[in-house]
């Protein structure tokens, strides 16, 4: 008789316990796919001559397609006249997405809260001058950046080009006034070599 | 006031812990109590029984007559509680006023059976503490709860906290913490994603009633990886008389405007067939916390929890039913969101925040979405030959998401929000447990236990991958005390086979580990007389490597750091020992300990070259590697009772934590400190009851012992807190309120603490004014059986 309480007790106590855990749990040995998240892949700098827009085009990358860490990020040297005036605008790209998600598009829509900065390695400092011509909503307005203008400011031949970088970061305002100073949350950070001749 | 340079910090709260003394009004004459503590049946004299007054937390052990001796008591009501091995153990309440003898008679284990409760059924084989453990009890917990439940242990010596804001702190034992501990709730191990800093422990501080510390390797009992020790929290013991009442707890504090409220309801019915039963529930809430200058802003956070606990008793049988739940959600410092390591380092430079916006108690992202269950049963049955079985089961779920800030490009995830990540957890944990009674002067237990672990992670970026592990170990402990001497021995051996699944080219990759190792410790305890006793323990353990730190491959969020694991990781295995001395007489208490924990194949992140070029600029890369390291260091407390109404504390801890490999300091290991703390308290001032007020200081020198060029920043200055807890009881009629304030951070200091996550970006809180006020009822109440 006593066992056979102990029994029902245990016996109803466990039931209690089990119905708890008939979850449908999720099975490890089952890895989930790639994710859905809205990354940047590549950043693309198409250019041409601002005199002429048929004439020096050129399109440099700096692309990681699988994210961060992983492979190393491909990136192309920016090669810049001396005696051109260039008109360059950025695209920002998910490539992981089939079609290609243009990111630079929704940061447009959104000029409010970025701004791309443009900084020279000081060796080009004062041989290039970089206007950004685009500007946001505010008032008074802002730049945004993604539409610039790169003037030489003395023509110069050299004998061998002349290398150096150029820094861009998006800054992202979130929550906080956009000012005319870099932002503590970088959307983008990349910098590309560029050879001057 | 103190150099920075000292080496010994006293800090200042044991001694409180255990002078919950408030009995007696003061007549200044003091009395002697003999304790006389004898065998029920054969009335022999026990020679070697521990005596201890509860409330003034006085030891003794009985001599060769069985009598143990209490000098210097004023008059008033006190618990008299007496242990030995083999024995169920006994207290009784007694009233002194004169000079008395007070005989206590103890039971064989083998030939009486008590209602023994499950709790202290655990307790047995621990109750000879060879091992250092620091106690904290219900008492305290009631009079200093505040935000977390760290918080609670901070004032410990030897005990820091790990803390991302006030919502999120874990506990640090001699510089050892996350998977380095093993914490165990009710009887259970507590299994959640504790490899992260900043996770906290998932448990509810209303539900608790005893909090221990044990330092040192104790993994004999509790399972592998307990290398720095076991935190151990303990419900509310069963009602043991008939009827049923509760306690309702109200608190609220000012720096972060947290409201918070629980109830708990208990009851027994019953006599032949005993069924004890009680309930809690409990929600909290808290806004944005405050420094001196400037809002935390998104520090808020909310808690619900619940749990029901059943025990079934009919004679020698036992059986427990417990399931809890526990949610919360944790808003991260927005502040500390940053986009790399250049705008990290532009916030350092800044020295302040960058995101302040007025308070309030809105969460927003970056947050934590925590919630943990647990169903367990326990049985225990014990054989006429004294014999005891314990076979207990749990199940326990632990879901954890962290929402990172979305780009604002991303608008999907603006309107949606993904987590980042999404780490499932269930434990299952099976325990067979025997423990043989007094034989000779032995006592022991043998026992298997078994844990299955199933992870699965989603998320946008999942940062551990999913896995299966099953460890099993078998243990045996036994404990032999004779006179003046006693000795325990444990032996474990622990089997764990664990297999990761990812994708991998669109295909499930597994991999398995087999880690198999033993854990051991000897210890023994020496009374050298009725006041001092001396203890020391050699202990072995071992930890083989977390899930993190195999395979975490991806971006630290708050650090700005690119975390690369290594799967080659091998255990972690530590050799400690330590020495103890402690002294106690009616006007001191003092209590050393000095350790040693020399650790093979400790895992820790070293920085590599080059840093991980991203889209989003660069990030110092970390790597999990291993090498061997040494922890040394003291622990120190003293109290001193001054009169009846005064106790004054001192209490230190000292660390000393180097590689021994390349022979540089160990990175985050918590500065050495020290407190004061004066305790005054009285039975009755005017119309309140059981007035206590303690000031109490703390110094946290800056830690100067540090790997040069790490970290982004140097350690933080020294610095001094003062807090004040104040606290009444007051009667109307029946009827009692117990009220205790506590001001933190009093003088409102700005410090910066070296373990704080927040550190970098933020000031800790300011003052806080913290009001609790619990309300005891009775629905119905039967005479004691």
């Amino acid at each position: 008789m006593n066992t056979l309480k102990k029994l029902s007790l245990a016996l109803t106590a466990s039931i209690l316990i089990f119905s708890a855990c008939d979850k449908n749990d999720p099975d490890p040995t089952k890895p989930g796919g790639t994710n859905t998240q809205e990354l940047i892949t590549t950043v693309v700098l198409n250019g041409y001559n601002a005199n002429n827009p048929l004439a020096n085009q050129f399109s440099v990358r700096w692309e990681d397609i699988d994210g961060d860490g992983g492979n190393i990020p491909t990136i192309d040297t920016l090669k810049l006249d001396s005696g051109i005036t260039y008109r360059v605008q950025v695209l920002m790209l998910d490539k992981t997405k089939t079609p290609f998600d243009t990111i630079s598009n929704e940061v447009i829509e959104e000029a409010n809260e970025h701004q791309m900065f443009y900084t020279l390695s000081s060796n080009l400092n004062d041989k290039l001058n970089i206007a950004r011509l685009d500007i946001d909503s505010n008032n008074p307005p802002l730049p945004v950046g993604l539409d610039i203008r790169i003037t030489p400011s003395h023509v110069i031949r050299f004998d061998i080009p002349l290398i150096g970088s150029l820094n861009l970061k998006l800054s992202h305002y979130d929550g906080v006034p956009k000012t005319a100073t870099p932002s503590n949350e970088s959307d983008i950070d990349i910098t590309f070599p560029v050879s001057l001749n | 006031m103190y150099q920075s340079t000292i080496r010994i910090l006293l800090l200042c709260f044991t001694l409180l812990l255990s002078s919950k003394n408030f009995a007696g009004n003061i007549p200044p004459k003091l009395f002697t109590v003999q304790v006389i503590v004898v065998d029920s049946l054969s009335k022999h004299p026990l020679e070697a029984a521990s005596i201890s007054i509860a409330e003034l937390h006085k030891n003794t052990i009985a001599n060769t007559n069985g009598i143990g001796t209490f000098d210097s008591l004023s008059k008033g009501f006190y618990t008299i509680q007496c242990a030995f091995l083999g024995y169920h153990s006994t207290q009784q309440k007694v009233w002194v006023d004169h000079d008395m003898r007070v005989f206590i008679e103890l039971c064989p284990e083998h030939t009486h059976l008590h209602e023994v409760e499950i709790k202290s059924h655990s307790d047995e084989l621990t109750r000879f503490n060879i091992q250092t453990r620091t106690t904290l009890d219900a008492q305290w917990i009631e009079r200093i709860r505040g935000n977390s439940l760290a918080e609670l242990l901070k004032f410990m010596p030897g005990v820091t906290t790990l803390g991302s804001g006030v919502a999120i702190a874990k506990p640090v034992i001699r510089g050892l913490h996350s998977n380095r501990l093993v914490t165990i709730n009710d009887g259970i191990r507590q299994e959640g994603q504790q490899w992260g800093a900043d996770h906290g422990t998932e448990i509810d501080p209303f539900s608790l009633n005893k909090i221990e510390i044990i330092k040192g390797a104790s993994s004999v009992e509790f399972g592998a990886e307990a290398i720095g020790g076991v935190v151990r929290f303990s419900p509310r013991e069963f009602k043991d008389t008939r009827g049923i009442n509760g306690e309702l707890y109200l608190n609220t504090a000012s720096n972060n405007g947290l409201g918070s409220t629980a109830l708990m309801v208990e009851g027994m019915l019953g006599s032949k067939h005993r069924l004890s039963w009680r309930t809690t529930g409990s929600l909290r809430k808290a806004g944005d916390s405050r420094t001196p200058d400037y809002v935390l802003s998104n520090t808020g956070y909310e808690e619900m929890s619940g749990n029901y606990a059943l025990h079934y008793q009919y004679k020698n049988f036992h059986v427990e039913l417990t399931q809890s739940y526990f949610g919360t959600s944790i808003g991260i410092l927005r502040a500390s969101h940053v986009g790399n390591s250049t705008d990290l380092l532009q916030v350092i430079q800044s020295g302040n925040p960058s995101y302040v916006a007025p308070f309030t108690y809105n969460i927003q992202n970056p947050r934590q979405e925590v919630n943990h269950s647990v169903s367990a049963l326990k049985s225990f049955y014990v054989l006429k030959s004294g014999i005891k079985l314990q076979v207990q089961y749990s199940i326990q779920y632990n879901n954890r998401k962290e929402f990172d800030r979305p780009p604002r490009w991303a608008t999907s995830q603006q309107i949606n929000p993904k987590p980042q990540y999404y780490l499932q957890l269930k434990t299952q944990l099976g325990e067979v447990k025997v423990e043989h009674p007094k034989w000779k002067n032995f006592k022991g237990a043998i026992g298997l236990s078994w844990m299955k672990q199933d992870n699965v992670s989603e998320g946008i970026q999942p940062i551990i991958p999913n896995f299966i592990a099953s460890t099993s170990g078998i243990y045996a402990i036994e404990k032999w005390q004779k006179n003046r001497w006693a000795f325990e021995m444990g032996l474990r051996y622990d089997w764990r086979n664990q297999s990761r699944y990812i994708l991998l080219n669109k295909e499930v990759n597994q991999e398995n580990k087999l880690y198999g190792n033993a854990t051991f410790s000897v210890a023994s305890s020496y009374w050298f007389n009725e006041q001092l006793k001396l203890q020391g323990a050699i202990a072995s353990a071992w930890r083989p490597p977390s899930i993190n730190e195999l395979y975490s491959n991806g971006l630290h969020g708050g650090t700005a750091t690119f975390e690369v694991g290594n799967a080659h990781l091998n255990p972690e295995r530590n050799f400690n020992t330590e020495v103890s001395a402690i002294f106690t007489n009616s006007k001191w208490n003092i209590e050393l300990n000095v350790y040693r924990n020399y650790i093979q194949n400790f895992i820790y992140k070293l920085p590599v070259n080059p840093p991980i070029v991203t889209i989003r600029g660069v990030f110092p890369q970390f790597n999990f590697t291993q090498n061997n390291a040494l922890l040394q260091g003291t622990d120190f407390v003293a109290n001193r009772f001054i009169t009846k109404h005064f106790t004054a504390s001192i209490n230190a801890s000292y660390l000393h934590a180097q590689q021994i490999d390349n022979n540089t300091p160990l990175i985050f290991m918590p500065a050495n400190r020290l407190g004061l703390m004066i305790n005054y308290q009285k039975t009755k001032i005017w119309k309140l009851h059981h007035v206590f007020i303690q000031p109490r200081i703390i110094h946290v020198t800056k830690q100067n012992r540090y790997p040069i060029g790490i970290d982004f920043v140097n350690p933080p200055d020294a610095y001094t807190l003062l807090d004040i807890n104040f606290g009444f009881e007051q009667h109307f009629g029946k009827q009692t309120l117990r009220w205790s304030l506590s001001v933190n951070n009093a003088l409102n200091s700005k410090y910066r603490d070296y373990l704080s996550r927040y550190r970098y970006f933020v000031l800790e809180p300011g003052q806080n004014l913290i009001i609790r006020l619990t309300i005891p009822f009775n629905i119905y109440n039967k005479k004691q059986l």
